[in-house]
């Protein structure tokens, strides 16, 4: 969180949302820099929407304070703030048509008439809509009526766009379109958005840089490559994708090595670490399900290798996920691509394998 | 489960009591009134069925129709009344604590518990020269004058108190008074069942409060409004205690000249021409209504 304050749009200085007894949103220090696509990622009730909407407005922090564009947000209205959101139920307003709707936000602010068509009809081109202008919302599908919302908001020309779970009522297919869709509308009207939602993928997919919230607090703030490969916790290493997590403690650490003595496994060689314990404390060692290759004949030299029962597999078309259980108790999690049509036989249940894994691909994940 | 309409048992069951109900205690009266409406005076309670239209002909001469015309100002007036103030306090329940929510609601629904003849001689000792509201103006009255007395000035030469009753004033006040539960409730539900993003959605996109009012909170809860508006209105139009113990000499309304055509004038043929014409009044009000509530629901709430 030490990023340059020039370039931060938005600055979340040691926020706290109290609601009575509950605390929504503890101590958060947040910067959003201009342009980039934000995520705040967690499952509910971590304070995610809480946060949004104190960025919206809706909410006022109970303690500190947010700065939008250089300027103090506290005690600023909504409907003068430099944001526009789009909601998770979209609230396109239903007596109205979808010109109106787009039209709405500028005429309540005074906007010349012959401003408003002209800037109706980009934002609705912007979003795919041109023909769409007199149609009723109960006439628009859902996918159709959140393009109405983002035109709506967009139009605006806000200097930081809101989305609330934008894409949660939408099917699998759309959601994955729209995906694609939010990030190129981005790129191209190069305005920040900061985005709310509980689902990583989506999280992954589509921002610059992701805010991962646990019970008010702000966990790890990185791109998605690293939240992904370095995990800063275990709830972010466990929250973000798979993981195959073992429980052991520190046999041997200093700065040439490493060594986890882990229950069912034996000891584990990893490289120095300097974050891990000290010698005799428990920890964490993780591996992720893609980073194990599994053997039918011995493993090369190098890795660390156990020989497993498969228990169980789940074909996803693409990949399969293998479950093993390890001859010395724990069970292992294992993805594989399905890369050759091919590939005689697929692995099947009851069969016995090598599962391997570099030690560099192991997380060592403190209390 | 469509299986009941299968079992003309259970169907006679569950629908012979309701129309017994409505065949006895509304289409016979309402049928002999009617007949009534069309018949001619022969005795002192006799009446003949002659389907004669002189009692239509009568309604309609401009004495009736200028109080049938002043009943609709004054119960317009009222509901109008009704709906200004009634959108603040439904607004205010629904956006109250859900703790409080139902405290509220009780005291809007609280008067029902006592009968409204008691309630509307209650505002009789509120609004007489002698009433709860003169006392406290009185008692204004005296400090001022006291207060200006310092300075050698006078308010006048003694306290002449606000004549607050049998005026129009007063009949509007009391039907306010009587009907404005029935116009909070559905106004009520209304705003309760809105989604508050369409309200955030507005200030967000830089509407103030007002504007939000007027774009987007009436438009959507407007059918609420509509039934409150009809509901209080309907009963308005037919009051006629309230303009007989509020009212002066010049706010009788339609329900008092009904009333008295039953009872001191006993005409009860023109008394029932004159309820059928009130009717036809609240019918094509009510029309009005359905027609322009139809016109708004198409396309205007989706499921």
């Amino acid at each position: 969180m030490s990023d340059s304050r020039s370039d931060a749009i938005i600055q979340i200085q040691g926020v706290t949302k109290r609601f009575g007894e509950v605390t929504a949103v503890e101590r958060v220090d947040l910067d959003i820099r201009a342009g980039e696509f934000f995520a705040l990622l967690g499952p509910s009730g971590c304070g995610k929407t809480t946060l949004l909407r104190m960025l919206a407005g809706f909410e006022q922090p109970s303690d500190g304070r947010i700065l939008i564009g250089g300027q103090d947000m506290t005690g600023v209205q909504p409907n003068h703030r430099p944001v526009n959101m789009v909601f998770q139920s979209y609230a396109v307003f239903p007596h109205m048509t979808v010109f109106d709707n787009v039209a709405y936000g500028l005429k309540v602010v005074g906007t010349a008439r012959g401003e408003i068509r002209p800037r109706v009809e980009e934002a609705l081109a912007m979003v795919q809509l041109e023909d769409y202008g007199s149609r009723k919302p109960d006439q628009l599908s859902g996918g159709q009526r959140q393009r109405v919302a983002l035109a709506r908001a967009l139009v605006k020309r806000p200097k930081v766009l809101l989305l609330d779970e934008p894409l949660s009522a939408l099917d699998a297919k759309l959601r994955e379109a729209m995906q694609l869709e939010l990030v190129r509308l981005q790129h191209s009207v190069g305005i920040t958005f900061v985005i709310v939602t509980h689902d990583q993928d989506e999280a992954l997919s589509m921002a610059d840089r992701i805010a991962v919230m646990q019970d008010g607090h702000v966990r790890q703030v990185a791109d998605p490559q690293t939240l992904y490969e370095y995990p800063s916790g275990r709830f972010v290493a466990d929250f973000i994708g798979k993981m195959n997590l073992f429980e052991g403690r520190v046999a041997a650490s200093d700065a040439t090595a490493l060594a986890v003595e882990v229950e069912g496994l034996g000891r584990i060689e990893l490289p120095p670490d300097g974050q891990a314990p000290g010698a005799g404390q428990p920890v964490g060692i993780a591996v992720r399900p893609e980073k194990v290759e599994l053997f039918r004949k011995a493993p090369p030299e190098g890795s660390v290798a156990r020989r497993g029962t498969v228990a169980q597999v789940a074909y996803y078309g693409d990949v399969s996920y293998v479950f093993l259980d390890l001859e010395d108790g724990p069970s292992l999690n294992a993805t594989v691509q399905n890369a050759d049509r091919a590939a005689e036989p697929y692995f099947t249940k009851g069969e016995t394998l090598w599962a391997a894994w570099n030690p560099n691909d192991f997380l060592v994940l403190g209390e | 489960m469509e299986n009941w309409r299968k079992h003309p048992l259970v169907f006679w069951a569950f629908s012979l009591p309701p129309s017994f109900w409505l065949i006895v205690f509304f289409f016979v009266p309402l049928t002999l009134v009617w007949g009534l409406s069309f018949s001619e005076k022969r005795g002192i309670i006799e009446t003949e069925l002659t389907f004669t239209l002189d009692n239509y002909l009568r309604g309609l001469e401009p004495i009736y129709l200028e109080i049938l015309w002043k009943s609709i100002l004054l119960a317009g007036g009222a509901t109008l009344i009704c709906l200004v103030v009634g959108y603040p306090v439904a607004f205010a329940i629904a956006f109250a604590s859900e703790r409080w929510k139902p405290w509220l609601l009780l005291l809007v629904i609280l008067p029902f518990w006592i009968n409204i003849l008691i309630r509307t001689y209650a505002l009789i000792a509120v609004f007489r020269s002698r009433g709860y509201v003169n006392f406290a103006y009185e008692d204004l009255w005296t400090a001022a004058n006291w207060l200006v007395g310092l300075v050698g000035l006078s308010l006048g030469e003694r306290f002449v108190p606000l004549s607050l009753l049998y005026n129009n004033v007063a009949v509007v006040a009391g039907i306010v008074y009587a009907f404005f539960p029935f116009m909070v409730l559905p106004l009520y539900a209304n705003i309760e069942k809105l989604d508050r993003s369409f309200m955030e959605a507005s200030l967000d996109l830089g509407a103030g409060h007002w504007r939000t009012f007027f774009s987007v909170v009436f438009p959507l809860t407007w059918q609420g409004a509509l039934s409150g508006i009809v509901i209080v209105f309907i009963p308005a139009l037919g009051a006629f205690f309230i303009p007989d113990l509020l009212g002066g000499t010049d706010s009788q309304m339609i329900g008092n000249v009904i009333e008295r055509q039953f009872k001191s004038a006993n005409d009860w043929p023109f008394g029932a021409a004159l309820s059928f014409l009130l009717m036809y009044a609240t019918f094509f009000a009510l029309a009005l209504r359905a027609l322009v509530a139809g016109r708004r629901g198409a396309g205007a709430l989706d499921a």
